[in-house]
């Protein structure tokens, strides 16, 4: 199967590869699975006072079109309200990437991360 | 007839593995091209089709994890071609924390490898003696979460395959 350009340019120069501390009360953290292909995905904000996604980082191991949608996914939500972030959809991610039908679940995996990490932050700051 | 039928098997998770391999090769000759060559068409095709089940439900119940997922489908619930995602955050660490470690083996590590795979192997003979006794106990959602946790202990098992052949090899 051919990869777009988009999905080898990210998976050859991954953006924000890394971890943040998951204990510190800034940083949110979304861990995701795909059991179909064993897919591991671990998505981390770091929010601001105001609620903004200050920074992003990520560690997939997974496939080509896994890496560039958490990648891909890294650039976007920066400087978003946590709300703007929970509005990307794995179609706008898939779109962008130009998937194909067999890696639509990876962008799916990528928008249930933003929604994974969202979700915990709530839990440590339950009234943002 | 289900998969278990055709090879005269009780619907359960464990199999006798010898006795399935028997059937199988039984099953085979019966239904071999060969002993339908001079029959009608119809006959032949009806062949080609039953022996083409018989490997299918051969390569589904000598794999647990498939096996497993045919027992679920049996029930009514097929999560053969989910996209579910799974969110059980200790579980998934501990898959990135096992994937971080295969990625960090080199050509010295060979002892630590060997006991790596060991571990890996226990891990997956935990979660076939849960799905066993979580299937004979109905529980079939509890089942179904096992199997997905499986597939990711399978996969690392294919990377560690991978990974000691790139080292090794």
């Amino acid at each position: 199967m051919a990869y777009s350009e988009k999905v080898i340019d990210h998976y050859e120069n991954p953006r924000n590869v890394g971890s943040f501390d998951k204990d510190d009360q800034n940083i949110a953290t979304g861990m995701v699975g795909a059991p179909a292909c064993g897919d591991v995905m671990k998505l981390q904000l770091k929010i601001n006072a105001d609620g903004v996604i200050e920074d992003a980082k990520f560690k997939t191991y997974g496939c080509g079109s896994a890496i560039a949608s958490s990648s891909l996914v890294t650039e976007w939500v920066k400087g978003k309200t946590l709300d703007q972030a929970r509005a990307i959809t794995n179609t706008e991610i898939s779109a962008e990437l130009a998937l194909p039908p067999v890696k639509i679940h990876c962008s799916i995996l990528a928008e249930d991360a933003i929604k994974a990490a969202i979700d915990d932050y709530r839990s440590k700051h339950p009234n943002k | 007839m289900n998969y278990f039928e055709l090879f005269s098997l009780p619907v359960t998770f464990s199999v006798d593995q010898v006795r399935l391999s028997e059937t199988y090769r039984t099953l085979q000759k019966q239904y071999h091209p060969d002993k339908f060559a001079m029959y009608s068409e119809s006959e032949r095709l009806g062949a080609m089709q039953k022996s083409s089940e018989i490997n299918d439900a051969y390569q589904t119940l000598k794999n647990s994890c498939l096996r497993a997922q045919y027992q679920l489908l049996l029930v009514g619930l097929d999560i053969d071609l989910e996209q579910k995602t799974l969110r059980d955050t200790d579980f998934l660490m501990q898959q990135m924390e096992w994937r971080e470690t295969l990625a960090s083996f080199t050509e010295a590590d060979e002892d630590k490898i060997t006991l790596f795979a060991e571990m890996i192997k226990k891990q997956v003979n935990e979660l076939e003696s849960l799905i066993a006794s979580q299937l004979q106990a109905n529980e079939f959602e509890a089942t179904a979460n096992s199997i997905r946790k499986l597939k990711f202990m399978l996969k690392l098992q294919i990377e560690l395959a991978l990974r000691e052949e790139k080292l090794f090899d």
